[in-house]
């Protein structure tokens, strides 16, 4: 099966400009060399804390920025390559949900004219079919039809994600990148809005690349899950996998320091210490071992390439042998 | 052992005069928290946990009002003190830490400023004094080089940062309650179960009694020893926190816990709860949640269930509770 997106050492990084020539003093390192791949069907999770990329790489697929380096196949054809007419053509399968749905619909629009933009920038369907199409995509994910003269202002958080989830689904897109799409909010409403995205992925045949902080939800939500420190992807596995065996220090103290419901009060006990470096000046060798328990000689060296720790699982540690299918600490790896 | 109670609300109700009439924000709430106890409160946006805590701080401001009840602090009401009073109490007795800290920090005044600005104020110390304390209090909250960051203006503070220097700013004239809003719900969860660690050991240390709010029920799990669920401005369920988590009892608690997904469950669909918490100047006649209740009952619709003891410790408003478990 060819994938639907192919990755390769994909790179954004932001410069910072600064006096009166605004000469680039330096360098955010957002996106600093990822590579994956996104099977059609399956939902990817990127997870990670704030600041280690996961939104900029998100934005990056679908182009919303354009790469510094790298290289982006979607159905085996260079997606960076494409310009105009083809590249618009092409964007009409790759949607986007964002976090927060306050910002992300315009105040002085109504639904139906935020829902029929979509059809009108691509022009999709004649003009007079538009008004009709808004009002069936409001009900695919569960509003009244009656809603479409409604502006934002009039809705709660959950019912704008779902008006926000209708705009994404109004040209059959193929893939869906997710921002953090139930983060902003309440548990309850949280619930329906994943079982709305689910339920759409069965209907649609959708991708996604679920981006999230919350690991409870990628856990529930996601096929495979990628982790991501500091603009790179340090270990990536099928979720079973990933949260049953973690092998990365990094994702391990991160599974650790979700809190548990029913878990009982307990003494605190910090799965880290430290916080993430900036992304300006990342530290040497590993990113992450200036935080890392497990951190020995030769860390701050080199930057561990991702290596194969089981079937479908790579980790970029040095605790695991190069070679490719060796499992396990390598030999003499740890002081 | 009941420890020695340290505060006490009786029957809390908070109005906000709004144009469309009065809206009861917190309506008749009670509980008692112990000396070095952590009740945890719990409830999603605009059930009124925010509400509480700045009633209790006396913090809220037309067009709200508490126009109802009692905040005892070892027996003696805050709400009825004269403000110079509880300007002496604020910051020295009960002190309150927020979720974004910069609700409390000033942007244009150094850290260690308005550290000093406190100490003085509640301690009777002078500058230098206060300096010396509030170095020692930077320090004991891990911020690194408290000797720079006391010079540091808020913004140079990367968020965990900021958090621990309001935690330490919160929490410099030791006071004997400390309410907790949403203290971890901006940041990321290593830099939270720091936090945690840091505002439980400082609790140990000053055997304080803390209020935690959050809508995280891993977090409200791990932090308290007893939880009180509120929706739509009342209390539905208070109990220990095992009896809670292991046995809840309102239609509500059961709900929010079955919707939550947790790591290694493997549902193929969350268990929503249907609908969204109506609107506080629509609410219906009885009780709030009855809408989007499954086990609701003819009674739901005409009387609001009370809270009411069920078992030691275990408080329940409810007509219909889940007891097939």
């Amino acid at each position: 099966m060819t994938a639907l997106l192919n990755v390769r050492d994909l790179r954004k990084h932001f410069p910072i400009r600064k006096g009166l020539l605004r000469r680039e003093k330096a360098r955010v390192h957002a996106v600093d060399g990822v590579s994956l791949e996104v099977q059609p069907g399956e939902t990817l999770g990127l997870v990670g804390e704030s600041g280690c990329g996961k939104s900029t790489l998100g934005r990056t697929l679908v182009r919303l920025y354009e790469p510094t380096a790298g290289r982006i196949e979607y159905r085996g054809e260079d997606f960076l390559a494409l310009r105009g007419e083809r590249l618009r053509s092409m964007r009409r399968n790759l949607q986007m949900i964002f976090q927060d749905p306050f910002a992300s619909l315009d105040p002085r629009m109504t639904v139906g004219q935020v829902l029929a933009e979509p059809f009108k920038v691509h022009d999709a369907c004649p003009p007079r079919e538009r008004r009709e199409r808004a009002c069936a995509l409001l009900e695919t994910v569960g509003l009244k039809a009656d809603y479409v003269n409604r502006y934002p202002h009039e809705f709660s958080g959950g019912q704008r994600q779902r008006i926000s989830i209708a705009r994404a689904m109004a040209l059959n897109p193929e893939l869906v990148v997710a921002d953090e799409p139930v983060s902003a909010l309440d548990v309850s409403i949280q619930a329906q809005i994943l079982n709305l995205l689910k339920d759409l992925q069965e209907e649609f045949k959708l991708t996604y690349v679920f981006i999230s902080h919350d690991l409870s939800v990628v856990d529930h939500f996601c096929d495979r899950v990628a982790v991501m420190y500091l603009g790179r992807i340090i270990e990536i596995a099928p979720k079973d996998e990933l949260f049953r065996n973690p092998r990365h220090p990094y994702t391990q103290a991160l599974i650790e320091a979700v809190p548990r419901v029913g878990a009982g009060k307990k003494k605190m006990k910090p799965a880290l210490k430290g916080e993430v470096p900036s992304p300006i000046t990342p530290p040497s060798g590993c990113h992450f071992h200036p935080r890392c328990p497990m951190r020995h000689d030769g860390c701050d060296r080199a930057y561990p390439p991702l290596v194969e720790a089981g079937p479908g699982h790579r980790v970029a540690c040095q605790l695991y042998g190069q070679a490719a299918g060796t499992v396990g600490p390598a030999a003499g790896g740890r002081p | 052992m009941t420890p020695e109670i340290v505060v006490s609300v009786r029957n809390l109700q908070t109005t906000f005069h709004t144009r469309a009439g009065p809206v009861r924000a917190v309506d008749g709430i009670s509980y008692d928290i112990g000396k070095g106890r952590t009740l945890g409160i719990v409830g999603e946006s605009g059930c009124g946990k925010s509400v509480t805590s700045y009633s209790l701080m006396r913090l809220i401001e037309p067009p709200g009002e508490v126009t109802a009840g009692q905040v005892l602090l070892h027996g003696e009401d805050l709400l009825s003190l004269p403000e110079e009073r509880m300007e002496d109490y604020r910051g020295s007795r009960l002190a309150m830490i927020f979720q974004e800290p910069m609700t409390a920090l000033n942007p244009v005044l150094t850290v260690g400023y308005q550290m000093d600005e406190q100490i003085m104020r509640h301690m009777g110390l002078t500058r230098r004094q206060s300096r010396e304390r509030a170095l020692e209090m930077l320090e004991l909250v891990g911020i690194p080089s408290p000797r720079e960051r006391y010079d540091s203006y808020p913004h140079q503070l990367s968020g965990g940062m900021r958090q621990r220097a309001m935690i330490a700013m919160a929490l410099s004239c030791e006071p004997e309650f400390l309410i907790a809003d949403e203290p971890t719900t901006a940041l990321d969860v290593t830099i939270q179960g720091q936090i945690l660690e840091l505002i439980q050991q400082l609790q140990e240390r000053l055997h304080m009694s803390v209020q935690f709010i959050t809508h995280d029920l891993g977090v409200i799990s791990e932090v308290s020893d007893e939880v009180l669920v509120m929706y739509a401005g009342t209390a539905c369920e208070k109990a220990p926190t095992d009896l809670l988590m292991d046995a809840p009892l309102h239609p509500y608690t059961v709900a929010l816990m079955e919707s939550i997904p947790r790591i290694g469950r493997r549902i193929p669909r969350l268990p929503a709860i249907a609908g969204t918490v109506p609107s506080l100047s629509e609410l219906p006649a009885g009780c709030p949640f009855q809408n989007r209740c499954p086990r609701v009952v003819e009674r739901c619709h005409a009387e609001r269930p009370a809270l009411k003891a069920v078992a030691p410790g275990h408080e329940l408003a409810c007509f219909n509770p889940v007891d097939d478990r």
